[in-house]
């Protein structure tokens, strides 16, 4: 399985668990749970966008990054 | 040049909508400290009128409230506003501009046109609400986390300090936020969405004169 699979993979589990009455607004878009799903699998523009959160904020939990300034 | 602030704030989307009305924060303030308010809000923040006021009126301040990518930021139904490569009237004003990409590319133009500082986002800024609350934004304390430290900027840049201290401010406050939603005592709601604060943590960006204040 390639990378960019395992953080679609990762990014759509995560998604799943979006709290319904959320929402998420990026890039012009306004994102509820479902919305958020189907850019994540389609692989659009703002899913990649989503996918390259999670990718980044995993780093900073493995590199620490976050604990920085505690 | 004189004790002001322009301020745009588009209003054609929930997201924009969230931006105007947690702008007027920022303007009551402001006014509280005597500042001439120049306010393009809704169908006035076009690019007709932006210019107008930037050249007419050269605000010391600039706080733009819209969407935006690497080379834009804009107004009333994504209007482009300020464009990379088309020179802009914006020497001496530092420029805060809560849209996404704009520290990309424009930021950097600008300072290079003039401006004495910009601070913006280098990705997408991202905004959690609770779709309860959409139509009344100023309740939604969802949305306060991420719009309350942003709003810091402009706060303190009307307080006389510098660029730096504005930016510094508004990212401590998002990194005490950022703390408090991914405490054992934060709601599950909270501790989902605290990883796209941490996003605009990362991405807030301060070029030009660090030292630079309205005064």
């Amino acid at each position: 399985m390639r990378a960019g699979d395992e953080i679609k993979k990762i990014a759509l589990a995560r998604a799943k668990l979006m709290p319904e009455n959320l929402n998420m607004a990026i890039g012009g878009s306004r994102l509820n749970k479902l919305a958020v799903i189907k850019h994540i699998e389609q692989e659009d523009e703002i899913g990649q966008t989503i996918m390259r959160l999670e990718l980044e904020y995993l780093k900073d939990l493995v590199s620490g990054a976050i604990y920085q300034n505690e | 040049m004189s004790k002001s602030l322009l301020v745009t704030r588009s209003n054609h989307d929930e997201a924009t909508k969230y931006l105007y009305y947690w702008s007027t924060l920022v303007i009551k303030a402001a006014k509280q400290k005597l500042f001439i308010v120049y306010d393009l809000a809704g169908k006035k923040a076009n690019k007709k009128n932006f210019d107008s006021c930037l050249k007419s009126n050269q605000p010391a301040i600039l706080f733009l409230n819209g969407h935006g990518n690497a080379t834009t930021v804009t107004g009333q139904g994504m209007e482009p506003l300020l464009e990379a490569g088309k020179k802009s009237a914006v020497p001496g004003t530092i420029i805060y501009a809560r849209s996404c990409d704009a520290g990309i590319i424009l930021g950097k133009t600008l300072i290079k046109d003039g401006a004495k500082a910009f601070i913006g986002y280098n990705q997408k800024f991202i905004l959690g609400y609770d779709s309860e609350k959409r139509t009344r934004p100023l309740t939604d304390s969802m949305a306060k986390l991420f719009l309350a430290p942003s709003n810091l900027v402009v706060m303190t840049l009307i307080k006389g300090q510098t660029a730096q201290q504005a930016q510094d401010r508004s990212r401590q406050a998002m990194l005490k936020n950022y703390r408090k939603m991914t405490s054992a005592a934060a709601s599950y709601r909270k501790r989902y969405v605290a990883r796209w604060l941490w996003s605009n943590y990362k991405s807030q960006v301060l070029y030009g004169d660090v030292a630079a204040t309205f005064k």
